[in-house]
């Protein structure tokens, strides 16, 4: 794949993201997302990265319950931004936390709740 | 999660994530805020300004030119670069007032620092090292030379941004 790397507003990125994700929301969940990032600009592939932290937090949304409540938090450092979601939701057993970045991979308590 | 780790790879970043079954998930992105490194290249002399410049775009730099320390010193204040590359002799501040300069601003003084010189003397090497330089290059160089310095100082670099705690 090439990547077209283009300066851009974290803050933009991060409403368009945080307003798709909360079209998706289940009833009574909530998504709250904090940071500090006021003005910060990035030299990145901002498609990739939308696509990156929409495809987590859509996932996230997916697997946890009506009325979790979700958190996005957003951190950085000099040279890297730090994008964390914390989830109310069945966690990943220890046995499949190896393989969650396997390809089709579904933890089992997801399965078996399906 | 499999094609969204690979592509935060390939972009210089990260993905992690800590979980405990039946207390939820924490999943992490680490991801670079600039892809390309900034080089200001500060350096009188146009024909060596414009060569040096011409190499490090094309091993993927971005570089901000300045035509003499003073300039290169107040155009650092704005945009901080990765790494400074410095010629001494030049008018308005030479290369040793400009890392002296540089070392007494909390927003440059980490920054790696590379002296391009023609003052080939070990006396002059000596002072631009005890300045607290991080390398010393003299002209004529090699394209790889100068090129393996930066990339060693941004690496040393990055190595001891990773190991500070996140604020």
């Amino acid at each position: 794949m090439n990547y077209k790397f283009e300066e851009f507003s974290l803050q933009c990125l991060v409403n368009e993201v945080v307003y798709n994700a909360n079209i998706t929301l289940k009833s009574n969940q909530n998504l709250d997302y904090t940071g500090n990032f006021n003005d910060m600009i990035l030299y990145q592939d901002n498609g990739v990265l939308e696509l990156a932290l929409s495809n987590l937090l859509g996932n996230v949304i997916k697997y946890s319950k009506e009325d979790a409540l979700i958190k996005f938090v957003i951190d950085s450092n000099k040279s890297n931004v730090f994008f964390e979601v914390h989830d109310e939701g069945l966690g990943i057993p220890q046995e499949d936390q190896k393989h969650i970045f396997d390809r089709y991979f579904r933890a089992e308590n997801v399965a078996n709740q399906q | 999660m499999n094609i969204t780790r690979t592509h935060i790879k390939n972009l210089g970043g990260d993905i992690s994530f800590l979980s405990k079954e039946g207390s939820g998930t924490i999943f992490i992105f680490q991801y670079q805020k600039n892809m390309t490194k900034k080089i200001s290249l500060i350096e009188d002399d146009e024909t060596v300004r414009e060569n040096t410049a011409e190499i490090l775009e094309l091993s993927n730099y971005q570089v901000n030119v300045a035509v003499n320390g003073k300039k290169g010193v107040e155009a650092a204040r704005s945009v901080v670069p990765d790494i400074f590359v410095c010629d001494i002799m030049m008018p308005e501040m030479d290369g040793y007032e400009v890392l002296n300069e540089l070392s007494h601003d909390l927003k440059t003084s980490g920054i790696p620092f590379i002296f391009l010189s023609a003052k080939t003397d070990h006396k002059d090497v000596r002072k631009g090292m005890n300045l607290g330089a991080d390398d010393y290059l003299t002209k004529p160089f090699e394209e790889e030379e100068l090129i393996t310095a930066i990339e060693s100082r941004i690496a040393k670099t990055e190595i001891l941004e990773k190991s500070k705690p996140r604020r």
